[in-house]
C-alpha cells in the first residue's frame, strides 16, 4: 500500500492511495494518512488506484475524515472503483464525505 | 467443486488467505464483483477471527489455525470459514446506525455489517467447539449492478 501527497492550488491536499486497504495495507499508509488530514482543510482522496477496501481501510479514511472536520474542513473521494464505491455506499460514509468522479467537480466541492 | 485452505490465526497470513482466494476464483472464472465480495467478506471475517478469537500463543504453543472452504455450485458460491476461538455469533451483533455527519461515524463494528450487504445469506453454526460461519454469493446477482447498493455518484 503507497500513499502520495501532493499540494494543488488553492490549498488543496491530494491524497493519492495505491493498493489494497485491507488490514495490513491499512496499517502501512495510517500514521502518514492521519498526519496528512491533520494539517490540511482540503483533502482530495483519490482512490482511483485502490483495488479492495474493508473496514480497517474505511476506519483510516473515517479518521483522516474526523481530522479535517475537527478544523472546519472538507473532505472528498475521487474516483473509486465501482467495487470500492459500494463498500463506501454500504458503510453510509458517501452521504457525508461525498464521491467525485471526475476532478474539476471534487476540486469545486472542496472550494465551495 | 470444493477447495480449502488451513490458515494461521495470524497477521501475515492474510495476504496467503487473498491470494489464495484470488487463484480459485480465478480457476473458476467468477465475475470480478463476486470475487470483491469473496475477499471482503472473508477479510472481515478472518481478521476479526485474528484479532478477537485467538491470543497471541504463549512459548511452547503452536498458531491456532482456521479452515477456509470455498465452494461452487451451479448458481452460487459459498464461503465458510471454521475457527476454535471462543465461541462467537457475529449475527448477534447490531448494526451501527447509519452516520448523518462525521462526527457520527463509527470506527469498527462495520465488519459484520459489510458481510451482510456484501452476501446473500450470512449463516452461523457452532460445531463440535468450532465457529463456522458460511456466507452465501448469488453468481446471477453479480451480472448485473445490485440495486441496492448502486452509489450515489455525485
Amino acid at each position: 500500500m503507497e500513499l502520495n501527497i501532493e499540494n494543488l492550488p488553492n490549498d488543496v491536499t491530494q491524497l493519492i492511495l495505491i493498493g489494497k486497504m485491507d488490514l495490513s495495507g491499512a496499517q502501512q499508509i495510517d500514521i502518514r494518512f492521519n498526519a496528512a488530514t491533520g494539517s490540511t482543510r482540503k483533502a482530495l482522496v483519490d482512490l482511483s488506484e485502490v483495488s479492495f477496501l474493508a473496514s480497517m481501510g474505511i476506519r483510516t479514511l473515517v479518521l483522516g475524515a474526523k481530522n479535517v472536520q475537527s478544523k472546519g474542513g472538507k473532505m472528498v473521494f475521487l474516483k473509486p472503483s465501482a467495487e470500492v464505491a459500494q463498500v463506501l455506499v454500504a458503510a453510509g460514509i458517501d452521504t457525508i464525505v461525498p464521491i467525485h468522479q471526475d476532478l474539476d467537480s471534487a476540486l469545486a466541492a472542496l472550494s465551495a | 467443486m470444493t477447495e480449502s485452505l488451513t490458515a494461521r490465526c495470524t497477521l501475515d497470513e492474510l495476504a496467503r488467505v487473498s491470494e489464495w482466494v484470488d487463484a480459485i476464483a480465478a480457476q473458476w472464472g467468477l465475475p470480478t464483483q463476486t470475487t470483491f465480495a469473496i475477499q471482503l467478506c472473508c477479510e472481515e471475517v478472518f481478521s476479526n477471527i485474528i484479532r478477537h478469537g485467538h491470543p497471541e500463543p504463549r512459548a511452547g504453543e503452536t498458531d491456532a489455525v482456521a479452515r477456509i472452504v470455498l465452494a461452487q455450485s451451479a448458481d452460487s458460491v459459498s464461503l465458510t470459514l471454521e475457527d476454535q476461538g471462543p465461541a462467537f455469533d457475529p449475527l448477534t451483533v447490531q448494526a451501527p446506525a447509519m452516520p448523518s455527519t462525521i462526527g457520527e461515524m463509527q470506527i469498527g463494528g462495520l465488519g459484520i455489517h459489510l458481510i451482510r450487504k456484501f452476501s446473500q445469506s450470512v449463516h452461523y453454526q457452532h460445531r463440535e467447539g468450532f465457529n463456522c460461519l458460511t456466507m452465501r454469493f448469488d453468481l446471477s446477482r453479480s451480472a448485473q449492478a445490485s440495486g441496492s447498493l448502486s452509489p450515489a455518484m455525485a
